[in-house]
């Protein structure tokens, strides 16, 4: 109820007519147009419920301008915020007029804010930014910036300008043309970029010039440097030292004239040419760097280096070579000293060499000279020997004639003892003739071959049983079969000399043993004997020549035995030992090489002890040159029983085979025979006329291995001179039986046919 | 307990009755800060020459603008003597002002084009919001015309402000502007800030109340001569179950007239009865109209939901400058609120002042809270 009902009706009544009148007019009001303050009220109201019912229209309509106002609109305030958040001063030109000109650009020049309006135009701009007192400076000329930019507004380049502000601030301005006539200005501070580098260039600079410094004064030779006019620019103080400068000559800027001026008033002098300064720099520039050794005063020796530095000047660098060059002095004379040293103690080497040299050759000459000597003294020895033997073989032949012929009468006990002398003077000779044949060391002297022990040891025990008999003294062999390898000529005659030895210096009722032992690839054979015995002292000397035992009479042996025992030896590579006890007996050893796999030289094992019946009736063909030889052995061999044939030559012994038609049962040569006739062509020309394989066995005293090796060619059996009858007859014996087997057997007898026959040696 | 104080707003305060003890008291905090302007709120009890003349002395040629008040929100809450004192920093404020004087309705035009100059004159700053206080002679009846045409001209810029109060004594208000204190003016502060803010308006009032129509009225003078064809001051007290011998301002308070416009209900505060029965408002009024009384309700949660603004990075503000109705404080202070509510005041750092109408986008109003709330700035970053 709008009215108060407590009221009288016509008050009622009245105030609704108010009411309603109060209403009309309202109504009335509403397009009245006079400025009245509800008025105003409600027209704001009405404003802003328009607006905001606008608005909401707005937000739901999506109206393509709406959209791009929004756009345009928030693009605007980002680029505001982005502008107010910038670290760095902004500004826009459209148009050339400023339009955007953020606080913080305002901020660096406060004095001239307020003269910066929106519309300015570019060169406007960059004169009052210049006017600015807080500007300083810039890289480039701001007036003329605007222009510059023009021309470039279609690069879309940034023109970067360096600013200077006040307070040492800097700030790096780019301005470039965007779209349009837009350009813009951006301000960045590089204050803290532009310390940091020039802090770090200032200490760089001040590090190396610092280092550079002390390097400087450091250095142990005086350096000095001096710009392209000569003037001096820097030195340390060992310059100053080395020279004796005073301090003025080396002030900065000083001329090196002056400098050099003072230097040779003051004893300095260079070897060799005057210096002339500007020799010296025009050798510098052209070469780089000079050298020289200059003398300051009687004894410092000082050493310039000069060199040329980048900016033309050149650095002189002054070092002490006093001691260096005095050192080098001493070296030198030293070095002289002993060069003249050991040129004299060369000369006198040489001297010395010379002497020395011809000493040589005189050594050379007396060798030759006594190599000559030995060698005439063994050829003569040698032909001495043969000589000899020739008429003591005859002699031997004769005295034994004789001793057959004289047996029952009053002579045979002479002859006896003639017999006697002879064997003794034969045996001397063989001594001297083995010891002259190894002394003169031919190559050829010995031979080893393949060779039966046992065979030589019975053959030897066979020829001393009989001396060992007569002084009663016990002879054994222990026979050992084994091949071994060594001459079988010098072999025997080394044991056989072992054994005389033995049995001479053995008492009577003493005992001699020969024997081997077997060692390792080798054998040792060992004569025994309970004999005298040899002192220590004397062991290594019984083998020299003429050595014999104390007390022992000459008449027992020349003491040439063992001493030819040792050279064979010698020759032949065995070991020869003695080992001995005076009073008890000595033992003497060889040691021989054996030989396992070869076969033994077959050779007449043992002797027929009864061969003279082989003889009877034998047809002998005897050839010698020697009459009385070949009387001798035709005497001998008629004793034997057989018909002997006596020839002196070839032709002889042709003329007897021929008239007796037949060929011989045995043929004895002589191997020398007149007009350089030989007992093997005679024995060849027999065999070859009879067409008979005659046995043959040649008799020399020749040793050369010449004949031996003829005596195998041809199957001839070689006996040396002087003949011993008692072998010679059962070789002959032999000799004819092994023919009558080979007739039994139906074989005929050809020359050559038996040049497999056996090489037998027989000695005496 | 009382929260740290704002960041971009310097505070003094004093309650000394001695105007020059009370500038200088409350000064100190101000002086050499680095200001852009200060902000002088004075309360009814200060001869406001003699403050003013002082104040302009004080900061050494930074500007003094401001008003007298019917109250005022210090960091302690509610307050009726104290010299408050609002210094604005360089750093985060620039600022433009105006002086509107002898405001009347045929100048209205011509303070709107001074106005839209000034504004076209007054340079951005790249990234810097720009807002509008004005305060106005709280008894000049202008408020109206006047905010709604410069709202006209000035577009985008919001307007916030207050009317000048004079204590309860409706005798004299007047506006501070260079050290003078001017009645039957207005001051137009342009106001350019880097800081984020936003708008804050509430009331607490419900239409709930019978209708009555203004059968005769003065729009000029703001003066309800009869509703319902029956003398205003009877026939309001009648329907607000009071005796008419007992209308006071508490009565006014807590029982505003509410005009509807659409969906919107917008409070017309009475300030005092007249000689005749008559009602003196504190807004536009006219015959004709249809008014409905408004009820309080829910005034704490209202004022606690009002001021939890946040920014849009869900900071609180850092202070809060609030335009508020006498009428509201002294509604809290009948109904015993007066602590509790200085607690919320304080709690969301409020400061301001009571005025005798608020205004707000063109908007004069009464009976409502209006203010700006401050936010420090958003971090620069380019987005």
């Amino acid at each position: 109820m709008l009215v108060n009902p407590d009221e009288p009706l016509d008050v009622q009544v009245e105030r609704q007519a108010r009411i309603i009148d109060a209403l009309m007019r309202r109504a009335n009001r509403q397009d009245d147009v006079r400025p009245s303050a509800f008025r105003a009220f409600q027209s704001a109201i009405e404003l802003q419920e328009k607006m905001q019912a606008q608005g909401r229209d707005l937000a739901r309509a999506v109206s393509e301008l709406e959209t791009v106002r929004g756009e345009q609109e928030r693009m605007r305030k980002s680029l505001v915020a982005a502008l107010s958040s910038m670290e760095g001063g902004f500004a826009l030109f459209i148009d050339g007029k400023l339009e955007l000109c953020n606080h913080l650009f305002l901020q660096l020049f406060p004095d001239i804010s307020n003269k910066i309006d929106t519309g300015l135009s570019i060169g406007r701009f960059f004169a009052r930014l210049v006017s600015s007192k807080f500007f300083r400076s810039a890289d480039r000329n701001l007036a003329t910036l605007p222009s510059t930019l023009e021309k470039r507004r279609d690069e879309g380049v940034i023109t970067s300008v360096m600013i200077e502000m006040a307070d040492d601030r800097w700030f790096q301005l780019s301005a470039q043309h965007t779209s349009g006539d837009n350009v813009v200005l951006l301000l960045t501070e590089i204050t803290d970029f532009v310390r940091r580098n020039r802090s770090e260039k200032e200490s760089l600079i001040d590090r190396q010039e610092d280092y550079l410094k002390a390097v400087f004064q450091t250095l142990t030779s005086g350096v000095c440097t001096f710009s392209s006019r000569g003037k001096v620019l820097m030195h340390n103080g060992q310059f100053r030292e080395l020279l004796g400068l005073p301090a003025s000559y080396v002030a900065e800027g000083e001329p090196v004239t002056a400098l050099v001026e003072y230097l040779f008033a003051n004893g300095l002098a260079v070897e060799g040419d005057a210096v002339n300064i500007e020799a010296i720099y025009r050798k510098l520039v052209t070469e780089g760097a000079f050298r020289q050794r200059v003398r300051l005063g009687p004894e410092r020796v000082l050493e310039l280096h000069m060199h040329e530095m980048p900016d033309s000047g050149y650095l002189v660098e002054v070092e002490d070579v006093t001691l260096e060059a005095r050192a080098t002095e001493t070296l030198e004379r030293r070095v002289m000293e002993r060069t003249a040293e050991l040129t004299r103690a060369n000369e006198k080497l040489t001297e010395e060499y010379e002497k020395k040299a011809r000493v040589e050759e005189a050594l050379r000459d007396a060798k030759d000279k006594a190599e000559k000597a030995v060698s005439s003294k063994t050829r003569f020895l040698a032909a001495a020997s043969h000589d000899l033997l020739q008429p003591i073989n005859a002699a031997k032949l004769l005295i034994s004639t004789l001793l057959e012929t004289s047996r029952g009468t009053d002579m045979h006990g002479m002859v006896e003892r003639l017999e006697g002398s002879f064997r003794s003077t034969e045996q001397l000779l063989h001594l001297l003739l083995d010891i002259s044949r190894l002394e003169s060391a031919a190559p050829d002297t010995v031979s080893p071959l393949v060779v039966n022990l046992t065979s030589m040891m019975n053959s030897i025990h066979a020829d001393q049983s009989l001396v060992a008999e007569q002084k009663n003294v016990s002879l054994k062999m222990v026979p050992c079969s084994v091949l071994v390898r060594s001459d079988p000529v010098y072999l025997l005659r080394s044991i056989q000399n072992l054994v005389v030895n033995a049995i001479q210096y053995t008492q009577p009722g003493g005992r001699v043993l020969v024997g081997c032992r077997r060692r390792k690839g080798r054998v040792v054979l060992e004569v025994w004997d309970t004999g005298i015995g040899i002192p220590k002292r004397d062991q290594q000397r019984v083998f020299e020549e003429f050595a014999r035992a104390d007390g022992e009479k000459l008449a027992a042996g020349v003491g040439l035995g063992l001493s030819v025992v040792e050279r064979a030896c010698r020759l032949l590579g065995h070991k020869l030992s003695v080992k001995s006890k005076p009073g008890v007996g000595s033992v003497f050893r060889i040691e021989l090489e054996t030989v396992t796999d070869a076969p033994a030289v077959n050779e007449p094992l043992s002797l027929a002890s009864n061969a003279d019946d082989l003889l009877e009736n034998q047809i002998v063909l005897l050839i010698e040159n020697d009459d009385d030889v070949l009387f001798g052995t035709t005497k001998r061999l008629e004793q034997w029983g057989a018909d002997v044939l006596a020839c002196r030559s070839i032709d002889e012994a042709v003329t007897c085979v021929e008239d007796m038609g037949m060929a011989p049962d045995i043929i004895l040569a002589d191997y020398t025979l007149d007009d350089d006739e030989t007992g093997v062509d005679a024995i060849g020309r027999v065999r070859k006329l009879t067409k008979v394989h005659v046995p043959a066995i040649l008799i020399t005293a020749d040793r050369s291995p010449r004949v031996r090796a003829a005596g195998l060619t041809y199957d001839i059996s070689v006996i040396y001179k002087p003949v011993k009858l008692n072998r010679l007859r059962p070789l002959m014996a032999w000799k004819i039986g092994q023919q009558g087997d080979a007739d039994g057997q139906g074989d005929t007898k050809v020359a050559g046919d038996s040049a497999a026959g056996a090489f037998s040696v027989w000695p005496e | 307990m009382k929260p740290a104080p704002p960041e971009f707003v310097i505070i003094g305060e004093s309650r000394a009755e001695d105007p020059a003890a009370a500038v200088a008291e409350a000064s100190e905090a101000l002086v050499g800060k680095g200001l852009c302007f200060v902000f002088a709120i004075l309360p009814g009890c200060l001869d406001v020459d003699e403050t003013s003349a002082l104040l302009s002395g004080a900061f050494q040629g930074v500007p003094v603008f401001g008003c007298s008040s019917a109250g005022q929100i210090t960091t302690d809450g509610y307050d009726d003597q104290a010299l408050l004192l609002l210094g604005f920093p360089r750093r985060n404020f620039r600022c433009a002002s105006m002086l509107f004087r002898d405001l009347r309705p045929d100048h209205a035009t011509a303070f709107a084009a001074e106005a839209q100059k000034q504004a076209e004159r007054f340079r951005h700053t790249a990234g810097w919001n720009r807002f509008a206080l004005i305060v106005a002679d709280g008894l000049s009846k202008q408020e109206d015309l006047l905010v709604s045409t410069l709202d006209a001209v000035l577009g985008d810029v919001p307007i916030f402000g207050g009317s000048a109060g004079d204590g309860l004594k409706f005798e004299r208000t007047f506006v501070l502007h260079d050290g003078e204190a001017h009645s039957g003016a207005a001051v137009l502060l342009l106001i350019e800030t880097d800081l984020q803010f936003q708008g804050v308006a509430f009331d607490h009032f419900q239409p709930e109340g019978a209708q009555i129509v203004i059968t005769s009225a003065d729009p000029e003078e703001r003066l309800v001569y009869e509703i319902n064809g029956a003398p205003a001051a009877e026939e309001y007290a009648r329907l607000v179950g009071c005796p008419p011998g007992a209308l006071s301002p508490e009565v006014f308070a807590e029982n505003p007239m509410m005009l509807r416009h659409n969906l919107t209900h917008y409070a017309r505060a009475i300030s005092d009865t007249k000689p005749g029965g008559a009602l003196s408002l504190l807004a536009a009024i006219d015959d004709g109209l249809i008014l409905t009384l408004g009820k309080a309700k829910g005034s704490l949660d209202a004022l606690h939901e009002g001021l939890s603004t946040r920014d849009a990075a869900g900071r609180e503000p850092d202070f809060i400058l609030g335009f508020d109705c006498f009428l509201r404080r002294l509604e809290f202070e009948h109904k015993q609120l007066t602590q509790e509510v200085s607690n919320i005041l304080r709690a969301h750092r409020v400061i301001g002042f009571n005025t005798y109408g608020e205004q707000k986008s063109g908007l004069h109003m009464n009976q409502t809270f209006v203010g700006v709330a401050f936010f420090r700035p958003e971090a620069r970053v380019l987005n």
